[in-house]
C-alpha cells in the first residue's frame, strides 16, 4: 500500500529538469516533493555537456525546464529541439531562466574571438554570489506557481524562507535583524556595507558569510578560469590574474612569465582552480611562486565537500580564505 | 525636529523638574512618587523615540546609499535581431598520397568546404537551417572526401563547387514526444553520415560509408518524423521514418517512387558511460542498404574520455564498415585509430587532433591500404555563434 501511494506520488509530482545542480539544489528546497532532474554533474563543465539522446528523454518528460541563460548551456537549444515536449520552451509557461532579474558582471565592451570563448551576455556563473541565488529561487518559484498553481502559495513561501536564510547566512542574525535582510541586500548589491558598516560602528555586528569572509578581503588570488567574478566582487578578493589570461585559450609561455611575476609581487598564495580543469598547468605555476593549488568546486557536488548550495559557499571561503 | 527632540531628551534626563519639593522639608509631600514615576516614564518614551529616530536615520542613509530593487532587464533592441545565427566553418586539407613509392602527382591541398550555416526560429512551431557549402574537388579521389568526382583533370570547368549543402524546417513544438523535419537535410543513416565531415574525429571518410552512400554521403529532399518515446529511465528510445526524393538509388528520376529512409536508435547512460546503439536503412523498390552502428563512450573525469564507435554498412555488393577508438590523453588533444574494411580491402589510420580554442582545430593523420599511404594535415575553423561540440568532443 505504501509503495502504492509512492509511486502515485511520483506520477503525479511535478517533474523539474534543471540544467545545473545548483539549481536542482534550490528547486529541491521551494519544490520538497517535485521530481527533480539535473542534466550536468558537477564534475564536467557545464559548457560543454553533451546533449545526449538520454538527456532529450529526460527533458520531454519535464513539467518545467530550468536554466541558467546567459549563454552557458549551449546545448540547451539542441535538448529542448530534440525533446518534443512544446510545454517547456523558451517562453512557454514550463521555462525558467533562473538568472532573469540579476545583473551580469563582465559584460563584454568588444565581442572578438580574440578575446577568447566570451559570453556575449556576461559572465554567467552568478550563482558564486550567494545573493544572487534569492533571485533564483524566485524566478525558480514563480515558474513552479505557473505549472502547479495548487501550490503557488508554498512555493511563495519557501522561496521567502530561503530569502531569509540567505541573508541571515550571508549578514549574520545580529546585524539582519538590526537592519532587516532586504536593505542589507541592496547595501551589499550596490558595493558599499562595508563602508556603511565602518562608518556606523556597526562591522562587530557583522557576522555570517562576510565574517568568516573577511579574511578573503584585499587578499591576491590567481584563478584558472574566468568563472569567479561574483564570488571575488562579494568577497572583495584581489585577482591578480588568470591562468587563461583569455577564457578558453590555453595560456601562452610569455602569459605565464608575467602571471609568475604578477604574483611574486603580490605575494599571491592561492591558485584556484575549479574542479572540472586540468589543474597541472596551476601546479607548475604554484611550484614556481610557493602558492597553492586549492581544487575548489564550481557548482553543488563539485568536491565532496559542497554537497549543497549553502555548503558550496561554506566551502570557498574556507578554501580560498585558508592562510 | 529630531534635534528639539534630543534637547528634550537631555533636559527630561538630566534637569530635575521645578515642581519637584525640597527633600530637607522631610517627608514625601502627596503625589511625589506618581510624579516621578510619570517622568520617568517620559524619559523612556523619550529615550526610545530618539533611538528610532536615529534607527530611521540611519536605515535613511543606508537606504540612500543601497541599490534601487532589481529591474528586469529588457532585450537589447537591434533592427537584427530577428536575423539568423550565422556561422562559417572553413575545412582545408593536404593530402599526400605515396603509391609504389611515387609521390601521388594529384597530391596537395584543397578546401574541402567552407560552409555558411543560417539558422533561425521561424515562429514558435518551427525553426529553419539554411546550409550552403562551398567544396573543391579532392586530389586524392574519393576515398577520403565527400567532395565530388575529381573532373577537372579532363574538363575545363572550376574545381570548386557551390551547393546548397541542407535547407530544411525542423517543427520542433509537436507533442507526445515528435518532431519532424523537412526539405533537404543529411539522412538519419548511421553515425558518421548524420554529421558534416568537418565534424568527423578524423580527416577522411571511412570508405564503406562512400562505397554505400555515395562520395558527398547520403543527403536529400524529403521528409521525415521522428519520435523520441517517453520513458520514465531517463533512456533514449528512438524512432525515425522518411520518405525521400531519391538521390540515392533513383538519381535520374526513372521512378516517382520515393526511397524510404528509417533508423531506431537506443541510447543510455550509466554514470559516465554512454551507450548508444543503432540500426537503418534505405531503400527503393528492391535496392536496399542497411546498417547497424554502436558508440560507447567513457568519461574518465570531468574532461577526459574513451570513445569507441563502429558501423557496418551493407547494400547488394558489399559489407563493410569501420572500428574506431579515440582517446583524450590532454584536454586538447585527442589521439585515434580507425579500421575500415570495404570492397574485401582492409585500411587503417592514425589520427591527432589539436584544438586551440573551440573554434580552431589542428590534425594531422596518416592512412594505409594496400594501393597507398596518404598523409592528411587539416585545418578546421569556426567564425561566428557558438556550435555545439560533436559528440565525440568531451571537455
Amino acid at each position: 500500500m505504501i509503495a502504492y501511494f509512492l509511486l502515485l506520488s511520483s506520477v503525479f509530482a511535478t517533474e523539474v529538469v534543471c540544467t545545473l545542480p545548483w539549481l536542482g539544489d534550490l528547486t529541491q528546497r521551494i519544490a520538497p516533493d517535485a521530481e527533480v532532474t539535473v542534466l550536468a554533474r558537477a564534475i564536467e563543465d557545464p559548457h560543454y555537456l553533451s546533449p545526449t539522446p538520454a538527456l532529450m528523454a529526460k527533458v520531454g518528460r519535464a513539467d518545467l525546464y530550468v536554466e541558467v541563460g546567459l549563454g552557458l548551456e549551449l546545448w540547451s537549444e539542441r535538448l529542448l529541439d530534440g525533446a518534443g515536449n512544446p510545454k517547456i520552451r523558451v517562453g512557454q509557461s514550463g521555462y525558467v531562466r533562473a538568472t532573469k532579474g540579476i545583473s551580469p558582471l563582465q559584460v563584454p565592451e568588444q565581442l572578438t574571438r580574440a578575446q577568447g570563448d566570451l559570453h556575449p551576455g556576461g559572465n554567467p556563473h552568478v550563482w558564486l554570489d550567494p545573493l544572487n541565488s534569492i533571485v533564483a529561487a524566485k524566478n525558480i518559484s514563480a515558474g513552479l506557481s505557473r505549472v502547479d498553481p495548487d501550490n503557488a502559495a508554498d512555493y511563495a513561501k519557501r522561496s521567502a524562507a530561503f530569502e531569509a536564510e540567505v541573508h541571515r547566512r550571508v549578514f549574520g542574525e545580529d546585524l539582519v535583524d538590526f537592519m532587516g535582510g532586504e536593505l542589507l541586500d541592496r547595501l551589499a548589491r550596490s558595493g558599499k556595507l562595508m563602508q556603511f558598516l565602518e562608518s556606523k560602528g556597526l562591522t562587530e555586528r557583522l557576522g555570517g558569510w562576510l565574517k568568516a569572509g573577511s579574511p578573503l578581503r584585499g587578499k591576491s588570488v590567481v584563478f584558472y578560469h574566468q568563472s569567479w567574478i561574483y564570488f571575488v566582487d562579494r568577497f572583495g578578493l584581489e585577482v591578480t590574474g588568470y591562468v587563461e589570461d583569455r577564457p578558453g585559450i590555453a595560456p601562452s609561455a610569455a602569459h605565464r612569465q608575467e602571471l609568475e611575476a604578477a604574483m611574486k609581487s603580490a605575494g599571491t598564495g592561492v591558485i584556484g582552480v575549479t574542479s572540472y580543469y586540468d589543474d597541472r598547468l596551476a601546479g607548475v605555476l604554484a611550484d614556481k611562486t610557493g602558492a597553492r593549488v586549492e581544487t575548489l568546486p564550481g557548482d553543488v557536488g563539485g568536491t565532496a565537500a559542497a554537497t549543497d548550495y549553502f555548503a558550496l559557499i561554506d566551502t570557498l571561503i574556507a578554501q580560498v580564505g585558508r592562510p | 525636529m529630531f534635534q528639539i527632540l534630543l534637547v528634550a531628551a537631555a533636559w527630561a534626563a538630566d534637569d530635575p523638574p521645578d515642581e519637584l519639593p525640597d527633600p530637607s522639608a522631610g517627608g514625601d509631600p502627596p503625589g511625589l512618587e506618581e510624579a516621578v514615576g510619570a517622568l520617568q516614564a517620559e524619559v523612556q518614551k523619550l529615550r526610545t523615540e530618539l533611538e528610532q529616530l536615529r534607527m530611521d536615520q540611519l536605515l535613511a542613509e543606508a537606504e540612500a546609499l543601497a541599490t534601487p530593487p532589481l529591474q528586469s532587464q529588457s532585450a537589447p533592441l537591434s533592427l537584427n535581431a530577428f536575423n539568423p545565427r550565422l556561422t562559417a566553418f572553413g575545412d582545408m586539407l593536404t593530402s599526400v598520397g605515396i603509391d609504389e613509392g611515387q609521390v601521388a602527382p594529384e597530391s596537395g591541398p584543397w578546401l574541402r568546404s567552407l560552409e555558411l550555416d543560417l539558422r533561425a526560429d521561424v515562429d514558435p512551431y518551427a525553426k529553419a537551417v539554411a546550409i550552403f557549402a562551398v567544396h573543391q574537388d579532392p586530389p586524392l579521389g574519393d576515398a577520403h572526401s565527400h567532395g565530388p568526382e575529381p573532373e577537372h583533370a579532363e574538363e575545363e570547368h572550376s574545381p570548386f563547387h557551390a551547393v546548397p549543402e541542407e535547407v530544411y524546417v525542423d517543427f520542433v513544438s509537436l507533442p507526445g514526444g515528435f518532431s519532424a523535419r523537412a526539405g533537404a537535410f543529411r539522412q538519419a543513416f548511421g553515425i558518421a553520415n548524420r554529421a558534416h565531415p568537418h565534424d568527423w574525429p578524423w580527416p577522411d571518410a571511412p570508405a564503406a560509408l562512400v562505397h554505400a552512400l555515395g562520395p558527398e554521403g547520403y543527403a536529400d529532399a524529403g521528409a521525415q518524423v521522428t519520435w523520441r518515446v517517453p520513458n520514465p529511465m531517463g533512456t533514449g528510445i528512438s524512432f525515425t521514418g522518411g520518405a525521400m526524393d531519391g538521390s540515392l538509388f533513383d538519381p535520374d528520376r526513372e521512378t516517382a517512387v520515393p526511397e524510404w529512409v528509417g533508423r531506431a536508435e537506443w541510447f543510455h547512460e550509466v554514470r559516465s558511460l554512454d551507450f548508444a546503439v543503432g540500426g537503418s536503412g534505405t531503400g527503393l523498390g528492391d535496392q536496399r542498404v542497411l546498417g547497424a552502428d554502436a558508440m560507447i563512450r567513457l568519461k574518465l573525469d570531468g574532461w577526459r574520455s574513451v570513445l569507441f564507435l563502429g558501423e557496418l554498412i551493407g547494400d547488394a555488393d558489399d559489407l563493410g564498415g569501420y572500428a574506431a577508438v579515440q582517446v583524450q590523453p590532454t584536454r586538447p588533444l585527442y589521439l585515434g585509430l580507425r579500421g575500415d574494411f570495404s570492397e574485401g580491402e582492409p585500411a587503417l589510420g592514425a589520427y591527432a587532433s589539436y584544438y586551440t580554442s573551440e573554434f580552431l582545430r589542428l590534425r594531422a593523420g596518416s592512412t594505409i591500404d594496400e594501393h597507398r599511404i596518404a598523409a592528411h594535415a587539416q585545418l578546421t575553423f569556426v567564425w561566428g555563434s557558438h556550435p555545439v561540440e560533436p559528440y565525440w568532443v568531451n571537455r
